[in-house]
C-alpha cells in the first residue's frame, strides 16, 4: 500500500506554515481544505491514541531547612 | 491650494506646473474620522488620494482578518494602484488610523497625466510592483506577521527570479547566502548522497525555502530544483536577519521550519533505560550523564529517538511511525523532537530565538526575584561518598533486620515521646533553663539536617541511584541543605518511594532515640533538651509531608501517583489551561488532579495565615505585649500574619508564572495534544 495521501499530507504539514496552524486548530477540517483523500485506515491513524508521556524529568532535590 | 500639495508628492516631481494644475483642479479635499474605510479591497474605484494629514492603513483580506501592510503619512500616494494596473477593483483597503484629511484626485485626470508624462508611469509601476511584492509577503503565512515597515523594508529590498522546468535554484553543498519564497510554480527538494538522489519534499505557492544555511552558516543541506515554471522572490541574508532583529515572530517561525524540516541526530553519550512498572508497562527514560539530566520518553518518542541519526527528517519519522504503529502523527512527533531539543538531548539546527529579542521587563524582574529568594550552592561528584557510606553503615538499614529495628525505635521512642508530653514535659521544661535548652538544640538540629540528607542519600545508593550532588542554599527564608536525587528516575516505584521517605525514616528513628532518652535519663535538662528535640523532629516530618510545598511529602505523592512533575503540570495548567477550559466551557473533569492541587496550594496559604495567628497568639504576643503600647500587640500579630500569607502568594504566583512560561515555550501540552486527539477522534470525515 503506498500511502501516498499520507506522505503528501506529511510533507505538506512540515513545509507549510498555514497547514501546520490549520492543522494545529482542527485536523480534519484542515485535511479536507488542503484535498487529501484519506482511506478509513489513514483517518483511523489520525485518531489513534497517543500515550503523550514524552517530557523531561524534573531535578528530584530533596531538601530540609533549618525552619523545619 | 492643491497644487502645492501635489508638488510634494515625490511620484509627481516630473510633472510640470501644467500638469500639477490640471490635476488639481480635478482634486478635492475630504476629510474621514478614524477608523473609517477610505478603499475597500475589491471595490470598484479608479481615483488616487494623497494624504494631507492623519496616518491610515493599507491592509489586505487574510485568513484570520486583516493584514496591515503598509502605514501611510502625509504627503504619500495611495489609491494609484488600480490606474497604473489597469484595474477596476482596489487590490487593499485602506483604513484611517487617526482623523485624516485627504485630497482626492479624479482617476481619469489621474490617468491623463500619467500618460502624458513618460518618466511618472515606471515609477508608479515599480511602486506597483513594491506593493503587489508586500502583499505577497504579507500573505506568505511565515512571515504574516511582520509590520507594516518590516514588510516595506523587504519588499523594496526583494529581487524577483524567473525559473523555468528543471532549473537548480540552490545545490546541496554549496554556501547559502539567500533565501527564497515561492511566488507561482512547484519545486522540489532532493538530498544527494553517494551519487543517488533522495526526495525530500515538493515546494508550493507561498513557501519560504533556502532558510537554513542563511541562518545557519552551514552549506546547502539539499537541492532544490523547479518543478514547473515559476517565480521567486530572493530575500538576502542581510536583509531577513534585519528584519528578524525587530520581529521575535518571525525568528520563531523560521525556527520552526527549521525543526521541520532538519534531520536530527542523538547526541552523544546519552543512555536509554528501560524499566518495568508493576502494572507491567515499559518506561524508558534517557539519561543524559554529563549534564544530570532525565526524560521520559513514550512507546511512540521510544521510537523516534531510535531513529534520530542525523539521516531521517521529520517526513521520514512520521512515516516510519504510521508504519510501524498505524499513527498518524505529524504534530506529536514535532513536538517530541522540539522537546527533545529544548533539553539538548539531541543536535538540531535551531535559532537562537532569545537574541531577536531582549526579554521583557517583567521576565528580568522576575528571574531577579527568583534568583535572589532560590540561590544555592552546590558539590558535585560526592557519589563515591555516598557509595562508601553505604557499603560500610548505610547497607545495614536496608535489610529486614534493619527495617525491623527502625521500626521499634521509631515506634517505642514515638510512644515515650507521648508519654512524656501527658506527663511531665512541663515539669522538665520548667527545670531546665530555656537558654540551656536552646544551646543543645542548635548542633542536634544541624545534625538531624545533615543526617536527614545523608537518609535520603542511603535510599537513593539502597536502589541503585547515583548521588552527584549535595549543597546548601537560602530557599525563600530558609536555609536549606539538599541532595539530588534524580537519578532515582530511573528506579522503579517502591525504590523511588524508599529514597523520598529516606529522609523522614532518619528523623523518626533520631527522633524515637530522643524520646527513650527524655523518658529514662534522669537529668531534667538531658531530658528537657531530647523531649524539645523529638518534638522539633515530628513537627518538621509533618511538615515535610506536606505535598504542597516540593518537600518530601510531594515526592512520595507524586511517585505513588505516577505523575512526575506534578507540581510543574498542575501549576502550569492552571496558568496556561484553566482560563480557555472556563471559557469554552470545556470539561474539567480529565485535569482533577491539577484542580485539586491547586486548589490545596491556595489553602495552604490560608494554613499559613491561620498557624501565623495561632502561633503568634500562643508564644510572642506577650513577649510583644511588653514592649509596644498597649492594646496593639494583637495588631502586629494580624501584620505577622498578613505579611507571611502574601509572601506566600507571591511565591505560588511566581510558581505559577515559571511553570506557565515553561509549558508555553513547550508550545502543546502533552495533555491537550492528548485531548485534542480524543476530541477529534469523536469527529468524523464526510
Amino acid at each position: 500500500m503506498s500511502h501516498d495521501a499520507v506522505a503528501d499530507l506529511v510533507e505538506r504539514y512540515l513545509n507549510d506554515e498555514a497547514f501546520r496552524m490549520a492543522f494545529a486548530r482542527d485536523p480534519e477540517a484542515a485535511i479536507i481544505d488542503a484535498g487529501f483523500d484519506l482511506d478509513a485506515d489513514e483517518l483511523a491513524a489520525l485518531h489513534a491514541k497517543l500515550s503523550s508521556r514524552d517530557e523531561t524529568l524534573k531535578p528530584r532535590v530533596t531538601k530540609y531547612s533549618f525552619g523545619s | 491650494m492643491a497644487a502645492p500639495i501635489l508638488a510634494h508628492v515625490w511620484q509627481f516631481r516630473s510633472f510640470s506646473p501644467d500638469t500639477l494644475d490640471a490635476l488639481a483642479a480635478n482634486a478635492v479635499r475630504e476629510t474621514a474620522p478614524r477608523g473609517s474605510v477610505v478603499l475597500r479591497e475589491g471595490d470598484a474605484g479608479r481615483d488616487a488620494y494623497v494624504v494631507i494629514e492623519g496616518r491610515l492603513e493599507v491592509q489586505i483580506a487574510g485568513k484570520t482578518g486583516p493584514l496591515p501592510i503598509a502605514v501611510l503619512a502625509a504627503g504619500e500616494l495611495f489609491g494609484e494602484v488600480a490606474i497604473v494596473a489597469g484595474s477596476e477593483r482596489r487590490t487593499a483597503s485602506v483604513v484611517a488610523l487617526t482623523a485624516v484629511t485627504l485630497l482626492r484626485i479624479d482617476g481619469r485626470a489621474f490617468a491623463q497625466a500619467i500618460a502624458d508624462d513618460s518618466h511618472v508611469r515606471p515609477e508608479l509601476e515599480a511602486a506597483a510592483n513594491r506593493m503587489a511584492v508586500g502583499r505577497f509577503i504579507k500573505s506568505a503565512t511565515l512571515l504574516g506577521d511582520l509590520s507594516p515597515a518590516a514588510v516595506s523594508r523587504l519588499a523594496e529590498a526583494v529581487r524577483v527570479r524567473a525559473v523555468a522546468a528543471g532549473e537548480v535554484v540552490i545545490r546541496q553543498g554549496e554556501p547559502g547566502a539567500e533565501c527564497y519564497l515561492i511566488r507561482s510554480g512547484d519545486l522540489e527538494v532532493v538530498a544527494e548522497s553517494d551519487g543517488t538522489e533522495r526526495h525530500l519534499a515538493t515546494l508550493h505557492t507561498g513557501m519560504l525555502f533556502g532558510e537554513a544555511a542563511l541562518l545557519t552558516g552551514a552549506p546547502r543541506n539539499a537541492t532544490v530544483r523547479a518543478k514547473s515554471d515559476g517565480e521567486l522572490l530572493v530575500l538576502r541574508g542581510a536583509d531577513v536577519l534585519a528584519a528578524m532583529a525587530g520581529e521575535r515572530k518571525l525568528a520563531e517561525h523560521l525556527d520552526a521550519l527549521m525543526q521541520a524540516r532538519s534531520r536530527p541526530r542523538q547526541r552523544a553519550g546519552i543512555e536509554l533505560h528501560e524499566r518495568t512498572t508493576a502494572d507491567g508497562a515499559t518506561i524508558l527514560t534517557l539519561k543524559d550523564p554529563a549534564r544530570g539530566k532525565y526524560f521520559r520518553l513514550s512507546r511512540e518518542g521510544a521510537f523516534v529517538w531510535s531513529r534520530l541519526d542525523g539521516r531521517h527528517t521529520l517526513r521520514d519519522l512520521t512515516m516510519d511511525l504510521f508504519l510501524e504503529y498505524n499513527v498518524l502523527a505529524p504534530d506529536a512527533v514535532m513536538h517530541i523532537i522540539r522537546r527533545l531539543a529544548a533539553d539538548d538531548f539531541i543536535d538540531l539546527e535551531r535559532l537562537d530565538t532569545t537574541a531577536a529579542s531582549a526579554p521583557s521587563r517583567h521576565r528580568r524582574a522576575f528571574t531577579w526575584f527568583r534568583a535572589v529568594m532560590e540561590w544555592s550552592y552546590s558539590l558535585t561528584g560526592c557519589d563515591r561518598f555516598f557509595t562508601a557510606l553505604y557499603e560500610h553503615v548505610g547497607r545495614y538499614a536496608y535489610t529486614r533486620t534493619g527495617f525491623a529495628a527502625i521500626a521499634v525505635v521509631a515506634a517505642g521512642g514515638f510512644a515515650a515521646f507521648l508519654a512524656l508530653a501527658q506527663r511531665s514535659a512541663g515539669t522538665l521544661l520548667h527545670a531546665a533553663t530555656v537558654a540551656r535548652v536552646g544551646a543543645a538544640l542548635v548542633p542536634l538540629i544541624v545534625l538531624a539536617i545533615v543526617l536527614h540528607e545523608i537518609g535520603h542519600g542511603m535510599a537513593a545508593k539502597a536502589s541503585g541511584a547515583r548521588v552527584d550532588r549535595v549543597g546548601l542554599g537560602w530557599f525563600w527564608f530558609r536555609i536549606m541543605l539538599f541532595v539530588d536525587t534524580s537519578d532515582a528516575w530511573l528506579a522503579n516505584r517502591q525504590q523511588r518511594m524508599l529514597v523520598d521517605a529516606g529522609g523522614i525514616l532518619v528523623n523518626l528513628v533520631m527522633a524515637g532515640l530522643a524520646g527513650y532518652v527524655a523518658l529514662l535519663v534522669p537529668n531534667l535538662t538531658v531530658a528537657a533538651v531530647a523531649w524539645v528535640f523529638a518534638l522539633w523532629s515530628y513537627v518538621g516530618v509533618l511538615r515535610n509531608l506536606n505535598p504542597l510545598l516540593e518537600y518530601d511529602g510531594y515526592y512520595l505523592l507524586m511517585d505513588a501517583l505516577e505523575r512526575p512533575n506534578l507540581r510543574g503540570k498542575s501549576l502550569g495548567w492552571i496558568a496556561t489551561g484553566l482560563w480557555p477550559a472556563l471559557r469554552n466551557g470545556a470539561s474539567l473533569r480529565g485535569h482533577r488532579f491539577e484542580l485539586l492541587y491547586a486548589l490545596g496550594a491556595v489553602a495552604y496559604i490560608g494554613f499559613v495565615v491561620g498557624y501565623a495567628l495561632f502561633a503568634y497568639r500562643f508564644t510572642a504576643q506577650g513577649w510583644v505585649a511588653r514592649i509596644v503600647p498597649a492594646g496593639t500587640a494583637p495588631e502586629y500579630g494580624r501584620l505577622f500574619a498578613f505579611a507571611l500569607g502574601t509572601l506566600a502568594f507571591i511565591r505560588l504566583c511566581n510558581d505559577v508564572w515559571t511553570e506557565g512560561a515553561r509549558a508555553r515555550a513547550h508550545e502543546t501540552n502533552p495533555n491537550q495534544h492528548e485531548s485534542r486527539r480524543r476530541r477529534r477522534s469523536r469527529r468524523t470525515l464526510p
